[in-house]
């Protein structure tokens, strides 16, 4: 296993977290999506890390990690708030704002 | 580089200890007493932008801090300045908007300070791990902020659209990080340039390359342009209109802040174009984003009946004019966007100061409503025709010189490719001006419904009206006497281009 | 730096480990399947038998209920909580002059102080957090 394999498996899964993004209408799931390209990410800070034989990927991880937290936690407190009103999580159902 | 220098840091300590006093006031206050907040908030806001620039006289800079991850030189000092002023300018607009509220006081308050930390760190990263950090920080503040208003559905509706995209970008920002840290072997800014000199466009050129594209592509979310930009207008639809004031210029200009320090990280050591950034790739690539950027803003704007929608378009459009001014990769032009950003603070803010007065008679942001404003309110209705003219760049405003420098400086470096992207500049600037106009026209030539007395009599609070004054003074200020401000933007851009 | 990631796993017998432990998984389940397959009455039913648990309390209601929001907002709270807590454990190892920075503290003994701090800080902006959160009742369970 060298980097390269690291590497290539973190831009598969990044790929998948951001086709999952695009065409899921589902919000929960475009969270989860979100959270998947992020991990995908940390993983190749850590690959980066080994083949260099340094320490900043992994730190750099923790911040990732702290972040995308945050983030869905923001963002899961948004579905809550839009379910409360609308009923829905459906993205497709939630347009009132268009040119 | 070994110390810690903690006084250095000064400005973010206020305002981080700024936060955990409203912090704690608003867990010991109940939700009709919370005038203390506000002191408190102001307090900090002051004392903080005071120590920002008073820095610009007390420490010989450029200074480092804690190991040499934070920093200030002359840049960070002009950026504090600026965003310090746009988080005091909100804050009086917010203080206004937050009367017809009648919960969230703390918390509005608490992430309007955050973000403004985050933005004061902007100005002061040396590193990519800073960079991350402090833009997330901006950015899930105004995420939040975004969806404020949480039982009205466009609010959460535009916060769901700005968490999904902004999520988004950050991954793509990440991903650059983590390509930028693998060819570099590390997450300092001034690693780019010595990984650049040493390895040519060996290996690790293309890694650094794809890093760096995708970083910029992460950073366009944050400044609005192409291709992230279309959270834009329901954005500043949906969210409060405090909310939007600060989100078109608080964290459009961070975007800046951090594309500028990206972009000089790339530069050779004695500023001239990089490696990388001579192979004319990346002018094309800038050039390209800009002149999208400007086309989809002015295109958009002419069919808007929304005045934030409006706005929303327009600033999508100043963004790729600001841009112009990054691709011009020299000094010159990174002055040219220091100014382009001091012009745009007094403009935007002043016009934004009116759209919520307005639109705390009228409940409404329709342009067509706006009719009558001349006659029944000659003042608001001067301060906000003069700050669309001087977005639109008319000439004795204050945008039109930050639109001059911006063009001068692409203009000078005489390639095709530059002069392209000022010719479509300049076709932007010609399609904005009737849309500016057309809202102008509205103000003066069309007389309100009979019987519409909504624009009666408008009551300005006292914050409010000193925020307009200020912001007309300054627009016509950075219009006239222009030389003292564009030497700072200089000073500015050649103590970006010094750092290390 | 993580050698096993990086050593050449590349002779079969490498992965040997992997396959024992593959082989377990799947033997274990194997038996356990054609225990019970074996010593089973099968064809055999009843109401009992028929029921989601063949003992203990009777199930009420539909298996797919929803979460009440109030689930959500405590499950946020902790991720928030949970995940900051993942800055003690760098801290930590540097802290106990670990092997990366530990020359640093060698040279510089007063930088150990200034980590103690910066630790103490964080974490009392943390309490001060989770002091918010009670006050404003988040954490209430019969009013979220």
């Amino acid at each position: 296993m060298t980097v390269g394999h690291l590497i290539t498996l973190s831009g598969v899964l990044f790929t998948i977290g951001m086709v999952g993004v695009m065409s899921r209408r589902n919000i929960l799931i475009v969270l989860l999506s979100v959270e998947l390209m992020l991990n995908a990410v940390a993983l190749a800070f850590v690959g980066f890390g080994a083949w260099r034989g340094n320490l900043d990927g992994q730190i750099m991880v923790f911040f990732a990690i702290t972040v995308a937290a945050a983030e869905v936690a923001v963002g899961l407190a948004m579905v809550i708030a839009l379910f409360r009103l609308r009923l829905t999580v459906d993205t497709d159902r939630v347009s009132l704002l268009k040119d | 580089m070994r110390e810690f220098n903690v006084a250095l840091a000064a400005p973010e300590w206020i305002l981080s200890a700024t936060i955990l006093v409203v912090l704690f006031q608003d867990a010991r206050t109940r939700w009709d007493n919370k005038g203390g907040l506000g002191r408190t908030t102001w307090l900090g806001l002051l004392l903080a932008t005071g120590c920002a620039m008073l820095q610009g006289w007390f420490v010989d800079t450029p200074a480092t801090a804690f190991l040499g991850h934070y920093g200030v030189d002359g840049f960070s000092i002009v950026c504090k300045a600026i965003f310090g002023a746009t988080a005091l300018f909100v804050m009086a607009m917010a203080d206004t908007w937050l009367k017809r509220v009648d919960r969230g006081h703390g918390e509005f308050r608490l992430l309007a300070l955050m973000a403004t930390l985050g933005m004061f760190f902007v100005c002061s990263v040396r590193d990519f791990a800073g960079l991350f950090v402090s833009l997330e920080l901006i950015t899930v503040s105004f995420y939040c902020l975004t969806a404020f208003k949480r039982n009205d559905e466009r609010a959460i509706e535009a916060g769901i659209k700005y968490v999904v995209l902004g999520a988004l970008a950050t991954a793509f920002l990440l991903l650059g990080i983590a390509f930028i840290y693998g060819a570099t072997e590390s997450l300092w800014f001034h690693k780019i340039a010595l990984t650049e000199a040493s390895d040519g466009v060996g290996g690790n050129a293309a890694l650094l390359e794809f890093g760096l594209l995708l970083t910029v592509l992460g950073l366009c979310f944050k400044i609005a342009a192409v291709p992230f930009q279309v959270w834009t207008p329901d954005v500043y639809e949906g969210a409060a209109s405090p909310v939007t004031a600060f989100l078109s210029m608080g964290s459009k200009a961070a975007g800046f802040v951090l594309l500028l320090k990206v972009v000089r990280a790339c530069l050779g050591p004695d500023g001239d174009a990089g490696i990388i950034l001579a192979t004319g790739a990346w002018a094309g690539l800038f050039a390209l984003i800009a002149a999208a950027t400007m086309l989809y803003g002015n295109l958009g704007a002419l069919w808007q009946g929304n005045m934030k929608r409006l706005l929303g378009y327009s600033s999508i459009g100043h963004a790729g004019y600001v841009l112009m001014g990054v691709l011009a990769f020299n000094e010159a032009g990174f002055a040219a966007v220091v100014y382009y950003l001091m012009a745009y603070l007094f403009t935007v803010l002043g016009v934004f100061a009116v759209v919520i007065i307005v639109n705390g008679a009228l409940r409404s942001h329709a342009i067509t409503d706006y009719a009558g404003l001349g006659r029944k309110s000659p003042f608001l209705a001067l301060v906000l025709t003069c700050g669309l003219l001087s977005l639109a760049g008319v000439p004795p405003m204050a945008g039109f010189f930050g639109k001059f420098l911006v063009f001068q400086a692409v203009v000078q470096l005489g390639t095709p490719v530059a002069y392209t992207v000022a010719f479509v500049g300049a076709a932007g600037v010609v399609v904005s001006m009737y849309y500016y106009l057309c809202v102008v026209k509205q103000l003066y030539m069309v007389e309100a419904p009979e019987g519409d007395t909504r624009l009666d009599g408008l009551v300005v609070a006292k914050p409010l009206k000193a925020v307009l004054w200020v912001c007309l003074i300054g627009i016509f200020v950075l219009g006239f006497l222009v030389q003292p401000f564009v030497a700072m933007a200089q000073d500015a851009a050649e103590a970006l281009m010094a750092a290390r | 730096m993580l050698p096993f990631l990086l050593a050449e796993a590349n002779q079969p017998r490498d992965w040997l480990p992997v396959l024992v432990l593959l082989l377990l998984a799947v033997g274990l389940a194997a038996v356990q399947l054609l225990i019970s397959w074996l010593l089973g009455k099968r064809g055999e039913t009843n109401e009992f038998k028929d029921s989601p648990y063949e003992c203990g309390i009777e199930p009420v209601g539909d298996a797919h209920t929803r979460f009440s929001v109030k689930f959500y907002l405590v499950a946020v709270l902790f991720i928030l909580f949970d995940i900051e807590v993942v800055f003690l454990y760098p801290w930590a190892v540097h802290f106990g002059g670990g092997e990366p920075d530990g020359v640093i503290f060698q040279e510089r003994p007063d930088l150990l102080g200034f980590l103690f701090f910066e630790m103490l800080v964080f974490l009392a902006v943390l309490f001060l957090g989770w002091y918010w959160v009670v006050k404003k009742k988040a954490l209430d369970w019969e009013r979220v």
